[in-house]
């Protein structure tokens, strides 16, 4: 019995911890604004439509 | 803690449950704090997501096995390892998926696999991903591949630490996430802290074990092939316990060498200078106890354990339920309630293959005149004379002897893992709360 609660539990926390990965994933892929040539628009335009102040600017990075 | 869980074993729970998704998901959280990626597609981080779950979760293990006294404390250390083992599957099962759909969704990645073409980042992933998997295939088929227990020990730990230091040098080495130093300190702590948490339980603490001796005083037999016993405390107090706990013990080697088991110890928790533990005959260890001299060198890991009446001081009431050798940690709280003059009733329910096998009787008959006790002896081989109970304990014998008022007394149930299971199916069949009955598996290794 108390088995069987725990593997429902573990069943539950992964379930949650799957479904932050996915909100993570979509956190890093979610729609952006057009790319902005000057770093002061792109700022301006973050700040105005409120994206997440982690967001500011891309960058290339090697994957 | 205590009393926050006899009042709400679900709020704890629910405390425990909140810590565990904080310490895997915060790691991952950190990585957020990092300036807008070039898109590399849904799958691709998700992926990512999930292995760095998985090596938070590869993390956590090393805590949940650690001995924790403040983690103990709350659920039993059986629970916890269960526990471990279930989360240990769910981290394999990440740390697969994530270069599983990074096949799926970028063919191209495959070529990662080729392992002397491969990038070191992708070398360490193998290899890491190979130590994970022979150290969970290890443990579920320890026996049937013939590992003895020892050898098994010492090598969980080093594929444990392996799978881990793999893994974040792994991460490190991909350099996308965790490209900036403040990031790698964070994570890095992360794997310090399971690299000192192993070297403290399998190093640091057997080493303090030394300078706590004991020292064998008696080896007696009792019935039912149970041997008692008797360790002093050499140059120190020893311990108290709560009734019902064990320790894990050591006998006639060093500590280090990781040949420990646990047993229950069948003394009053009150008495430190004298510890008593009940073992039946069973094993390649337990089996060797009578040979055991007086004088022999032991050493003791604990008191652990929840399996104990003394967390529960305001019930009306207890019901105890023992098969065979599962009498040990009852007895001990038997004992240690009569020295204490506890007045409440106590009804036992013991469970034995014949009357001469029922260990402790004369000493359990004798705490009748001191205690409030009630015993029930079930015996499955009956002499034509006895007019007692005989067979198994099932739903009908417990309907006949538990009160009424099922919820006014705390269940405690030892005995063989299906005895326990079948027990705990009858008073659950009887309306016996759940969170009234308690048991505790030693199926540890």
């Amino acid at each position: 019995m108390r088995y069987t609660i725990m593997l429902q539990l573990v069943a539950a926390t992964t379930l949650v911890l799957v479904l932050a990965a996915a909100i993570f994933a979509w956190l890093q892929n979610r729609p952006r604004l057009e790319e902005a040539d000057s770093p002061q628009v792109t700022i301006l335009l973050t700040a105005k439509v409120g994206l997440s102040p982690f967001g500011l600017g891309r960058q290339s990075l090697p994957s | 803690m205590r009393r926050l869980l006899m009042h709400s074993p679900i709020a704890v729970a629910l405390t425990w449950i909140s810590a565990y998704l904080f310490v895997t998901l915060f790691p991952l959280l950190l990585l957020l704090l990092h300036p807008m990626p070039v898109e590399r597609g849904f799958w691709v981080e998700f992926s990512v997501a999930l292995g760095f779950i998985g090596l938070a979760l590869m993390v956590l293990q090393f805590v949940l096995t650690a001995r924790v006294n403040r983690i103990e404390s709350s659920y039993g250390i059986d629970i916890l390892l269960q526990f471990h083992r279930y989360s240990s599957v769910v981290a394999l099962v990440l740390v697969l998926v994530h270069p599983v759909m990074l096949f799926i969704t970028k063919p191209e990645t495959l070529q990662l696999l080729n392992f002397p073409q491969a990038p070191w980042r992708a070398r360490l992933a193998v290899l890491g991903t190979v130590a994970f998997l022979a150290m969970v295939v290890t443990t579920i088929w320890r026996k049937p591949l013939k590992i003895a227990y020892e050898p098994w020990r010492a090598m969980h730990s080093l594929l444990a630490l392996l799978a881990v230091g793999l893994g974040f040098g792994h991460a490190v080495g991909v350099g996308y996430y965790l490209s900036l130093f403040w990031k790698q300190v964070l994570w890095g702590g992360l794997i310090l802290v399971a690299l000192w948490l192993i070297v403290y339980v399998r190093l640091v603490k057997p080493w303090l074990m030394t300078k706590r001796p004991y020292v064998v005083e008696s080896v007696m037999p009792q019935r039912g092939n149970v041997w008692s016993l008797v360790l002093r405390p050499l140059g120190h107090e020893g311990f108290t316990f709560q009734p019902g706990q064990f320790a894990w013990l050591t006998l006639d080697i060093t500590p280090l060498s990781m040949r420990e088991h646990p047993f229950s110890m069948s003394s009053s928790g009150d008495r430190p200078d004298q510890l008593e533990f009940g073992i039946k005959a069973l094993g390649d260890f337990t089996s060797q106890i009578q040979t055991v001299k007086p004088g022999t060198k032991a050493y003791l890991d604990g008191p652990y354990g929840v399996f104990t009446t003394e967390r529960y001081w305001n019930s009306a009431g207890f019901v105890l339920i023992a098969g065979g050798v599962g009498i040990t940690p009852i007895y001990s709280m038997l004992l240690t309630a009569a020295e204490r003059h506890d007045d409440r009733p106590f009804l036992l329910i013991y469970a034995a293959p014949s009357w001469e096998d029922v260990t402790y009787r004369e000493a359990l008959e004798a705490l009748k005149a001191t205690l409030d006790l009630t015993i029930i002896y079930v015996l499955r081989k009956a002499a034509e004379d006895w007019s007692g109970e005989t067979g198994y304990i099932d739903r009908d014998l417990l309907a006949r002897h538990i009160p009424i008022h099922r919820g006014s007394r705390q269940y405690f149930i030892c005995a063989a893992p299906a005895m326990m299971a079948a027990v705990e199916r009858a008073l659950l069949a009887l309306e016996v709360p759940v969170t009234n009955i308690h048991m505790e598996h030693f199926n540890l290794a």
